[in-house]
């Protein structure tokens, strides 16, 4: 039973499609909203609540539209929404490149407890704490086109922004991973 | 901007992948006479393969369960909500055609007997008018007895 | 079996048998007494005249069907069902059972914790305890997740989602 067969069957009311669905997906959502909110205990939550909404909303699904960016949209709704209650400065946007001033000193003066956060609890590999440190829209697109390997016009879907925009922020989250990983472990890097 | 610069921007999307075929054509050209750039891109790769090769978390089973189990409840509901409305506009359809009936009904009851006592008052129109006003008038203040007795009923709940 | 069958099964047995008696009897009636009474019908033709008296009966069997789904219905969902039975037979022009499909109350739910049925609107299962819903930390009473603040004495509710449910 392919995608495609599975999202007709939901439409209909078929809980099996459900369990497949989730079986599908479960895994990759998880990931996503962990990437975004990067509290395991709120991303749990909020994958509950996709789904949720999933139920409440696949009879509006057009089903030209892709799945999957849908789907993660319903997500990305749910986890920015979150976010803006909980940690509304966690959405600020970066001030783009001024000069002199080093986007790791930056963050660790913003999001000290974050890092401190890090520290304590085990996380593996210094590229997903580097990670952890850049501002949320860079983390969505890195997570999209790397770990979800969506294409561009996806991931422009996903988000709503065009297509350029994607590429650019794409390129100036690269920077500040990078420019993270030099400054908060100098030398070699990479896991 | 010179055109070292330039391509030094592409780079990191290069390993990303995600360059159109004449940005990918024109960085590739001009790797063949730079090997700083070169540089660069392996570096940029080595980042790319690292962000690709970063372990999945997984979400607990127990989540998951519980996901699937809100979901279907939902999904109860919304199927219950839609049969609903069919129910309602049925129920809808079903009282106008009554009502409907209801007239000749009335002018087959009587059309003879008005009509014994007094023949200027066999007037059907007269009579589907008063039989439907008091029908609705019925109607309406049982609607709004048994609402306000249900919301009496629900606030003590 | 479809939802429309599952439904029809609500409606007790003597309320098919009455609707059925009726049926044919309204319709003879009609056919054969009040039709040929009125001036003006009874110069139809007879098929239109046949088709006439049984379409209003099966109206009336409708209605005779439908007051046995209140009764049934009510019954299932814990309402005052006679109550109810009566009002949708008695208010004329179908109005008492459009009231009764308006303000019915959602079905009885099975208790997470004891299996029993419990009527929708409970906080708490009256049998075993079980919270069947999230309450508030401080008044007790029922709330719903994504709420902020508790409806009924205004404290704020934890973010993450409340409690067991």
């Amino acid at each position: 039973m392919g995608l495609e067969g599975e999202v007709a069957q939901l439409q209909r009311g078929d809980l099996d499609a459900l369990s497949a669905l989730l079986g599908r997906y479960q895994n990759r959502l998880y990931r996503y909203l962990l990437r975004l909110v990067r509290e395991p205990a709120e991303a749990e939550d909020l994958f509950q609540q996709t789904w949720v909404r999933v139920a409440e909303k696949i009879r509006q699904y057009d089903s030209k539209r892709n799945f999957e960016a849908w789907l993660f949209t319903l997500a990305r709704n749910l986890a920015f929404d979150h976010l803006r209650r909980i940690r509304p400065e966690s959405l600020d946007e970066p001030i783009a490149g001024m000069p002199g001033e080093s986007p790791a000193t930056r963050l660790a003066s913003a999001e000290r407890p974050v890092l401190d956060g890090i520290m304590e609890r085990e996380r593996t590999g210094r590229l997903a704490q580097a990670l952890e440190l850049l501002p949320v829209t860079h983390r969505e697109v890195l997570t999209l086109r790397f770990e979800e390997e969506m294409k561009l016009k996806e991931i422009a879907e996903v988000i709503g922004m065009p297509l350029s925009t994607v590429k650019t922020r794409l390129r100036r989250a690269l920077d500040r991973l990078r420019k993270t990983l030099e400054t908060n472990y100098p030398g070699e890097v990479w896991p | 901007m010179s055109d070292h610069e330039k391509i030094r921007e592409l780079l990191a999307l290069s390993a990303a992948d995600a360059l159109t075929r004449e940005e990918e054509e024109r960085v590739m050209n001009h790797l063949r006479t730079c090997a700083g750039c070169s540089a660069e891109l392996d570096n940029w790769r080595l980042l790319a393969t690292g962000m690709r090769r970063l372990p999945t978390p997984q979400p607990r089973p127990q989540i998951v369960e519980r996901a699937r189990a809100q979901a279907a409840v939902r999904f109860a509901e919304e199927a219950e909500h839609r049969w609903h409305r069919i129910v309602m506009m049925g129920v809808i359809l079903f009282a106008w055609a009554l009502t409907l009936i209801s007239w000749p009904v009335v002018r087959l009851l009587t059309g003879g007997l008005l009509g014994m006592l007094d023949p200027g008052l066999n007037h059907a129109w007269l009579g589907f008018a008063i039989v439907t006003t008091i029908v609705w008038m019925t109607g309406g203040a049982a609607a709004v007895f048994l609402s306000l007795q249900q919301r009496r009923e629900r606030s003590l709940a | 079996m479809s939802r429309f069958q599952k439904e029809l099964g609500v409606i007790p047995r003597i309320a098919w048998i009455i609707g059925v008696l009726v049926y044919f009897g309204l319709g003879l009636l009609l056919f054969t007494v009040v039709l040929p009474s009125d001036n003006h019908m009874r110069m139809w033709d007879p098929s239109l005249q046949f088709l006439c008296s049984f379409c209003i009966a099966l109206v009336l069997l409708a209605y005779v069907l439908l007051a046995g789904y209140v009764y049934g219905d009510a019954k299932r969902r814990g309402m005052r069902y006679v109550m109810w039975t009566l009002l949708a037979i008695f208010i004329p022009d179908g109005i008492g059972i459009i009231l009764y499909f308006i303000l019915r109350v959602p079905m009885p739910r099975p208790c997470p914790g004891c299996a029993r049925d419990v009527p929708s609107g409970f906080v708490f299962c009256p049998h075993c305890g079980t919270p069947l819903q999230a309450t508030c930390s401080n008044c007790g009473r029922g709330v719903e997740r994504g709420w902020s603040n508790c409806p009924h004495c205004g404290t704020r509710l934890p973010s993450g989602g409340v409690q067991p449910a």
